[in-house]
């Protein structure tokens, strides 16, 4: 186990200082707007009474070290300050908001996992060595539509003819659990459609390899030599893709919980931009990097276990 | 004219010491041969001979001016005297340059030739190498790698050498022309006066290439001998080895199973750094207590030859 | 153009078509984009409205079109922020020393790992939600995402032997940079260009979409999608029309990427296909007859071929003779297209498709293969051949460790438990000379030195005790003395259980030294066959002549050239008529060239295809 500790500790290294950059973004976000964010703020008719209590309560009124390090304090101690339109504490929209948002993407991770795998696998297998020559061709085709099926298109799309058209699912709110599926399907379908296109590429390729041919050479039956040789070398594959396209979950779900009025954490930051909230969106950015962040080194570590060449490769 | 003379090169990479101490000459005309397994250093020497690695410590000597170190015009100058051919020309070909502009490249960097002197240049060398006219326009996967290793030959010579290194040249290529190759190096050197240094693991090409034959292991030269003497006599045994291991028809084999893998490059042995794969060493003969301490330093066992072990003319 | 294909091209003009609309969009347009007409808003799909008018009564397509503009130049100008930064960073941080590689390195993956999304927004707080804010909020987005790839693919070919040849004969850097490095990635940074800029718009569209890009009164793509949205219970085609408008966009320069790549470097796309002129195959009259009933493995008359496309066949083997006996060591010898390898996979029944194999008799052990079924044609071969491939480090499976692999085979088809085939297992690994066999039971492939690994397939092949073992070029890949190690180790099997091997190499000298018999191929057939010290001693046919001439070996004469070939061994599928090997033979006959000899049998139980071996 001599790799695993090394390796461990360049993870938590690495997620220690991207956690610090995204603390010390979102802290400066507010800091580099141009001009006078508390006027911006306060608006235009604004008093400088109610300016300057503004700039008070923001705590704008201090160096800037000391503002970061009531900011740090902040942070350790769990307060995120609280919205600007409503006054509700940030850490309470997290939690009612944080659950959607993670249900969501969550949904649509098994989706793009499943079908991008489960499909990519067996394309591969069907067209292994060059067998069935159209199948491999269209399998292409169809996923090289994946540019075309962006969150946003598919979101409407599927809203039109499932919801508007059809009328089998609902297409707004989270009132039930079919609520998620158009959804989670808006935001999975270009990447499961995008992994499925590694997955086959890379399923072909190990099928092709020297290792499959000794496996092949020493009459194993079909279903170990796909299951036990083959499946684990892809995994590795798909698994780093699929680590990649995480991220762009969380990306898409901003853009589709907006489309779909899907009460996460998309809705929430969306609005505090446009309304210049400044505390939620200090708050939501920071919570929704250190999903990412989190969501990456898990996969980084599944890999590790997974491969152990990766383990040393990182060196 | 120029002789090649290596003096105490050291390369580091990292924990490794990929060149430990080696002294190597390479007489004028002459050819030497070159042989050792992976890990030996021997690909990293021709490196930093054609100034494409910079040694730690060392110095690498042209007719006896240092030209180690050099920089910008001089490093320029000094190019046009060494250059090497690499082993695979697949790999060592531009794939979308056809072969006269490969060879015409390789012309205009140290000649200000253009237009039809350009072209007659290109076509002597082509020519030289016993290329016909029209592989001058094909492109590298257009032709077989007979050819095609015959290109990067011409390149070579295209800046008018005085010394070449060759590096594992007909490793990568088919049995039948591996002989045509040979052939045309050893013509070149009879009519060009090149000077070689010979890098192959196959010790009967060496042994037909080659008027002294140099033993690498480990960063090291444990043994540099002349072509006959060395195959008559080996001094050192890991030299033993390698002509022991090369295939005879109808003779046994001869290679001890205690020699194991070849070793680590980071973790090197103490002392000799061959004694735990040694036939004559402590792993046969405890009392060899020596080999495992203490690092034997290359002697002169007579005029000619050099063999860096405690033993050696067992 | 020729090899853009019927998808590239169409995508390459829709690309062209969108600028275009770009370009003359809302001069064209721009009337019909604005004319509200009160009494018909709100219509859906009609003649006079394409795609249906809006609630103020526009026409949705003319908008649709006239808002091309801004979406695609908005999209073209993060783009280009993208590619201006990210090709410079990633190429420079290619040719810096390691540390500064390191940390960039790990800079641009954690800027990778950020949603484009999240970026948009820090950017939008900062600046404001607007065109600018949206455009250098993408534009910033992708710079890790290209600036990874420029890196890797820099990277990549500074290390290729042709720019270290450039750099050997002093090529100035940047020449280089321009004539070796960039025209070999640059056609893969086309691709990833127009790649982007398909993301860009589709990314900017969706900030509008949001309220974070483009705003009123300015529109474009997203922003129509915003009041199409609202209405697309009552008018479908207002969020259709822009809707389609983006996804072809997206689409359309994703598709001309991959065309573009394929224009600027044809040796993109290599043929699949093989392609020569369909030739009949050509059998040997008569064979050897060396067959003979206690054989280890038993062929006659092997043919292999491949369809070549268009209804024809490329032979590779043909009329193959091959016998070997209990406990013989026989050689195969060839270089490369001679078949060799083709004939060893055949006679194992794993010829790769589309290959077709063919024979009058194919046995292992005796038995037919043509009157087994598949389970038991399975089940001998399983247990009656070992097959030991060229690469060590590529033919053990890397991700699993080396104990299942080294048991799958006995446990599935001798259904041993699996202590027992654990136990089995470690004796055949001390068998074979590989030290502390418990401990690399546990460990995977790529902890092993390239000698452990070929010791370790040599004895995954000797779990079940097979008959014969078939090793392809065995020692290829490995080092002069742990050749020596392995061929020792080959021997003494054979001696110790008399187990048949059948040597395939391109090294005389090795085949010469263990085999007892020696078959020479050349273009697909065998073309002779003797006993390997008659071979060496004196060779019948022309081409092992010159092939025994050209290799040097350590008694060679140094003062003489090498004996040489003319010519090149001919490609598969055109081969010269008559004796394949008549246009290089030194002695070629005129029967030669009508005519392709048979095999014959000669004294000494020798057999030689030559017309020459008929004269006596």
């Amino acid at each position: 186990m001599g790799p695993w500790p090394r390796f461990l500790l360049r993870r938590l290294g690495n997620l220690a200082a991207i956690l610090a950059a995204l603390v010390v973004v979102s802290f400066l976000m507010v800091r580099l707007i141009p001009g006078d964010p508390v006027r911006r703020i306060a608006g235009i008719d604004a008093t400088v009474d109610y300016v300057a209590a503004a700039r008070v309560s923001l705590g704008l009124d201090r160096s800037l070290p000391e503002q970061f390090f009531s900011y740090i304090d902040n942070l350790a101690h769990g307060r995120l300050g609280a919205s600007f339109v409503d006054q509700e504490p940030v850490t309470q929209i997290v939690r009612e908001r944080l659950p959607f948002t993670l249900a969501l993407a969550g949904a649509s991770l098994a989706f793009v996992a499943v079908f991008g795998f489960v499909l990519g696998l067996a394309c591969a297998i069907a067209a292994r060595d060059g067998r069935r020559a159209w199948l491999e061709h269209s399998f292409t085709g169809i996923t090289g539509m994946a540019g075309a099926a962006p969150e946003l298109i598919a979101a409407i799309l599927l809203a039109y003819v499932f919801a508007v058209t059809l009328r089998w699912l609902p297409v707004s709110g989270a009132g039930s659990t079919s609520a998620v599926i158009l959804p989670a399907l808006a935001i999975g379908i270009r990447p499961a459609l995008n992994l499925a296109r590694v997955v086959r590429v890379e399923a072909s390729n190990v099928l092709r390899s020297d290792y499959i041919r000794t496996a092949r050479s020493k009459r194993l039956p079909a279903w170990l030599i796909y299951g036990r040789h083959m499946a684990p070398n892809v995994a590795t594959a798909a698994l780093t893709i699929a680590g990649l396209l995480f991220p762009f979950l969380i990306g898409g779900t901003v853009v589709v919980e907006n489309v779909f009025a899907w009460p996460g954490l998309g809705t929430s930051v969306v609005h505090a931009v446009i309304t210049a909230d400044y505390p939620v969106i200090q708050g939501l950015v920071l919570l929704l990097g250190l999903i990412v962040v989190l969501t990456n080194t898990i996969v980084d570590v599944l890999l590790g276990i997974l491969d152990p060449r990766s383990l040393v490769a990182t060196e | 004219m120029s002789e090649l003379t290596i003096e105490g090169l050291h390369v580091v990479f990292g924990p490794v010491h990929a060149l430990d101490g080696v002294d190597l000459h390479v007489p004028t005309g002459g050819t030497v041969g070159l042989v050792g397994e992976s890990g030996s250093g021997k690909s990293t020497l021709a490196r930093v001979i054609v100034q494409l690695l910079r040694p730690t410590a060392g110095r690498v000597l042209l007719d006896g001016e240092d030209a180690t170190r050099a920089q910008g015009q001089r490093l320029q100058m000094l190019r046009r005297r060494v250059q090497m051919v690499f082993q695979d020309p697949s790999a060592s070909l531009d794939p979308r340059m056809t072969a006269a502009a490969s060879i015409a490249e390789a012309v205009t960097t140290h000649h200000a030739l253009r237009g039809a002197a350009l072209a007659a240049e290109v076509a002597r060398l082509l020519e030289l190498v016993g290329l016909s006219d029209e592989i001058a326009g094909r492109y590298p996967h257009e032709v077989s790698g007979g050819q095609r290793q015959r290109v990067a030959i011409a390149r070579a010579l295209a800046v008018r050498p005085d010394i070449l290194i060759l590096d594992e040249v007909t490793s990568a290529l088919d049995v039948s022309v591996q002989a045509t190759i040979l052939n045309l190096l050893r013509a070149l050197q009879a009519r060009l006066g090149l000077t070689f240094l010979f890098i192959s693991h196959n010790l009967a090409t060496v042994r037909y290439m080659s008027d002294r034959i140099a033993v690498m292991y480990l960063g090291r030269i444990v043994e540099d001998a002349p072509a006959d003497a060395f195959f008559a006599r080996p001094r050192h045994p890991y030299a033993r080895v390698l002509i022991d291991a090369v295939p005879r028809a109808g003779a046994p084999l001869a290679v001890p199973l205690s020699i194991g893998d070849p070793p680590d490059p980071r973790n090197p042995p103490a002392g000799c750094r061959f004694h735990p794969r040694c036939p004559i060493g402590p792993v046969s003969f405890p009392e060899r207590t020596i080999c495992a301490t203490t690092d034997p330093q290359p002697l002169l066992r007579d005029p000619l030859v050099r063999a860096a072990c405690h033993f050696a003319n067992a | 153009m020729r090899r853009t294909g019927v998808a590239g091209g169409i995508a390459l003009a829709a690309a062209c078509l969108l600028l275009l609309a770009a370009i003359v969009g809302p001069p064209l347009f721009g009337g019909a984009a604005e004319a509200m007409d009160f009494d018909a808003a709100n219509t859906g799909i009609s003649a006079g409205h394409w795609l249906g008018t809006d609630s103020l009564g526009r026409d949705i397509l003319a908008r649709t079109l006239v808002a091309t503009r801004l979406s695609l130049g908005l999209a073209l100008a993060a783009t280009a922020i993208t590619l201006i930064f990210a090709i410079p960073l990633g190429a420079a941080l290619a040719v810096s020393g390691p540390r500064l590689r390191n940390i960039g390195g790990r800079v641009i993956d954690a800027w990778l790992a950020f949603p484009a999304i999240l970026l948009a927004i820090v950017v939008t707080t900062i600046i404001g939600p607007s065109l600018q804010g949206a455009v250098l909020a993408i534009g910033i987005a992708g710079i890790p995402g290209v600036a990874r790839l420029t890196f890797t693919l820099a990277a990549s070919a500074a290390g290729r032997d042709y720019v270290q040849s450039a750099r050997a004969l002093g090529v100035r850097p940047w020449r280089i940079v321009a004539r070796h490095v960039l025209p070999n990635i640059g056609d893969t940074l086309a691709v990833t260009a127009a790649t982007s800029l398909g993301i860009a718009i589709v990314s900017i569209a969706s900030l509008s979409f949001l309220g974070l890009g483009v705003n009123p009164p300015l529109v474009d793509w997203g922003r129509m999608l915003v009041e199409g949205a609202q209405a697309i219970y009552v008018t479908p085609a207002a969020a259709l029309g822009p809707a389609a408008a983006i996804a072809l966009a997206g689409m359309a320069f994703g598709f001309s990427g991959e065309t573009l790549g394929t224009m600027i470097n044809p040796l993109r796309r290599r043929a699949r296909n093989m392609r020569g002129t369909a030739i009949a195959d050509v059998f040997s009259q008569v064979t050897a007859g060396t067959v003979t009933d206690d054989s280890v493995l038993a062929v006659e008359q092997l043919g292999v071929w491949f369809p070549d496309g268009r209804g024809g066949r490329l032979s590779a083997v043909r009329g193959v003779d091959l016998c070997v006996g209990a406990g013989e060591i026989v050689g195969l010898v060839g270089e490369s297209g001679s078949g060799k390898t083709l004939t060893a996979l055949a006679a194992a029944a794993l010829a790769p498709y589309p290959a077709r194999t063919q024979f009058r008799k194919l046995a292992l052990k005796g038995q037919e293969f043509s009157l087994l079924s598949a389970s038991d044609r399975d089940r001998l071969l399983g247990t009656g051949l070992a097959m030991i491939f060229q690469d060590p480090s590529a033919s053990l499976n890397p991700a699993l460790r080396i104990a299942v692999q080294m048991t799958e085979g006995a446990r599935v088809h001798r259904h041993l438990a699996a202590r027992a085939a654990r136990i089995l297992a470690l004796r055949r690994m001390t068998e074979v000379q590989l030290a502390a066999p418990e401990h690399r039971m546990r460990q995977f492939p790529h902890e092993l030195s390239g000698g452990m690994r070929q010791r370790v397939m040599i004895a995954m092949g000797l779990m079940n005790q097979p008959a014969l073992i078939l090793a392809d070029e065995p020692t290829t890949a490995l080092d002069v003395t742990v050749q020596a190690q392995i061929l020792q180790l080959l021997k003494a099997t054979n001696a110790a259980e008399q187990t048949a091997i059948l040597l395939i190499s391109h090294d005389i000298g090795m085949i010469s030294q263990l085999c007892s018999r020696v078959l020479v191929m050349y273009a697909g057939r065998v073309v002779e066959d003797a006993p390997v010290a008659a071979l060496l001693r004196t060779p019948a046919h022309p081409y092992t002549r010159a092939l025994l001439a050209a290799l040097p070996d350590l008694d060679t004469d140094r003062s003489k050239p090498l004996g040489t070939i003319q010519g090149r061994p001919p490609p598969l599928g055109a081969l010269p008529g008559g004796c394949s090997f008549h246009p290089r033979c030194p002695s070629c006959m005129p029967i030669c060239v009508e005519r392709e000899p048979p095999s014959v049998r000669m004294a000494d139980a020798r057999s030689v295809a030559c017309w020459l071996a008929e004269t006596p």
